[in-house]
């Protein structure tokens, strides 16, 4: 193979605008979620009832949907930085990739879960 | 005053070393520059390079006790000491302080660095209003003497990728250029994970720009126009 | 005999002789924060599930992170969340031209640092 500089997929954009607006979903829900930590009484019942509602369920876990993906563009920066022979990065990727699919699976069991 | 030089001879060293130097110098209104030369003086085997010495040229970028500037315009009496020179950082070193530019050169003739315009050219010259010219302002005036590509942890670790904030720059200079027709290729160009969204906005290019120039911001501005054409 | 050139040039890249400014420092550690929440990813994720299966597996949950080196891996974690959180506040301020110039890139950068370990002690006095 002819040892080439290969430049010129074109998602540089993409990703960048996607880092941003999962961020700014996550600014949300932290705030909502400081603001209910704040009204709420300790323990067990109270810290439930915030998690009761179909709604803070759904925001949830559309905040840690976002956050997965952050952190999946995050990851790629650091691979891309440090990270040099091709097979390295790949096997760096797919680790990255399945745990943040695991990840997926679990909180939705966790917030939809008994 | 005192110096520490960082030193190398590839027909000599099998790696660099620092060399410490006294020279009986008063700093008063001189140059770093003007030290150099001295030092040259003392001791021949010393590479360093230097053209215009009034911060024109660009040639004498160094790393000056820890930081990017050009020797020429730095005053001595700034000076802590021992002032520690070494070269560019990132970049392949020839011999002393004098780096081989070459992969610096690649990225900023990757951004197409001239005007593109297809229309037959005109009688006298292709005009600009003020305010068209305006525009370059901030952005013409880079020397290309590598202070900020050099100082870009992003441009360490990807060279050959990353363009780098000096060429960034330019890319700018001709995106912003009202004569300039090639816009969307040249946003086409840089829109890839690497040659310009390497870019995290750490702003050390703009830290150590000798002319004061602000390359964050350019590369903002082409950001802004890809998310235009995007949306 | 001819001269064989040395083909492999050094490069300077001893990072602790390179200064680093206070915004590009406030970035790596922006970039370590986030590093060491992806990691926390599974615990955080572990705390959350003891927290909300049942009032027992939330009482063990509760006396298990009592232990002093648990809350202060906890209190590492909530300064890695709040910098995280601040800086990249400041990166989008960055981008839509609100801190453009040295100066507010500097002073910015000291508010980020600033608050997330303000707010950190804060969050630790409570958590004590």
């Amino acid at each position: 193979m002819v040892d080439r500089i290969v430049v010129g997929a074109h998602y540089g954009l993409r990703d960048w605008l996607a880092q941003r607006i999962t961020a700014a979903v996550m600014v949300v829900y932290t705030l909502f979620m400081a603001g209910c930590l704040l009204k709420a009484t300790a323990g067990y019942a109270a810290w439930k009832e915030v998690f009761a509602g179909q709604g803070v369920k759904t925001f949830t876990l559309l905040f840690l949907l976002c956050l997965f993906y952050h952190a999946w563009i995050g990851m790629r920066d650091i691979a891309m930085d440090y990270l040099k022979p091709t097979a390295v990065r790949l096997s760096f990727h797919v680790l990255v990739i399945l745990a943040l699919m695991v990840y997926t699976i679990w909180s939705v069991q966790i917030l939809w879960g008994v | 005053m005192k110096f520490r030089v960082y030193r190398y001879n590839p027909d000599v060293d099998a790696k660099p070393y620092m060399k410490e130097y006294d020279l009986d110098i008063d700093p008063g209104n001189k140059m770093l520059l003007d030290a150099l030369v001295m030092l040259k003086e003392l001791d021949d085997s010393l590479s360093v390079r230097k053209s215009c010495r009034e911060g024109v040229c660009g040639s004498d970028a160094m790393n000056i006790n820890g930081r990017n500037g050009l020797a020429c315009i730095t005053p001595l009496a700034s000076l802590k000491e021992p002032v520690e020179l070494r070269p560019l950082p990132g970049l392949p070193v020839i011999r002393d302080l004098v780096v081989d530019m070459t992969q610096f050169f690649k990225q900023y003739h990757s951004i197409k660095p001239y005007l593109i315009n297809n229309d037959p050219p005109p009688e006298t010259e292709r005009l600009q209003s003020p305010a068209q010219r305006e525009h370059l302002n901030g952005l013409y005036e880079c020397i290309l003497c590598g202070c900020c590509t050099t100082a870009c942890p992003s441009f360490w670790w990807n060279p050959d990728k990353f363009v780098g904030p000096s060429g960034l720059l330019q890319a700018y200079r001709f995106i912003a250029d009202s004569r300039d027709q090639a816009t969307s290729e040249r946003l086409d160009d840089l829109e890839d994970p690497y040659r310009l969204f390497r870019c995290h906005t750490i702003m050390n290019c703009v830290d150590v720009c000798p002319k004061e120039l602000n390359p964050t911001e350019a590369i903002g501005h082409i950001k802004d126009l890809m998310t235009k054409r995007l949306a | 005999m001819s001269f064989v050139p040395n083909k492999k040039r050094p490069k300077h890249l001893a990072l602790h002789l390179i200064k680093l400014p206070l915004p590009g420092f406030v970035s790596i550690l922006h970039r370590v924060s986030g590093f060491a929440l992806f990691l926390a990813l599974p615990i955080l994720l572990l705390i959350l599930q003891a927290s909300l299966r049942s009032p027992e597996s939330y009482a063990e949950l509760a006396s298990t992170l009592s232990h002093p080196l648990l809350k202060l891996m906890l209190l590492g974690l909530l300064w890695a969340f709040l910098h995280h959180f601040c800086a990249g506040l400041r990166y989008l301020a960055i981008d839509l031209h609100w801190v453009k110039n040295l100066a507010s890139a500097r002073l910015s950068s000291k508010i980020v640092l600033a608050v997330s370990l303000a707010l950190t002690a804060l969050m630790g006095v409570k958590l004590w």
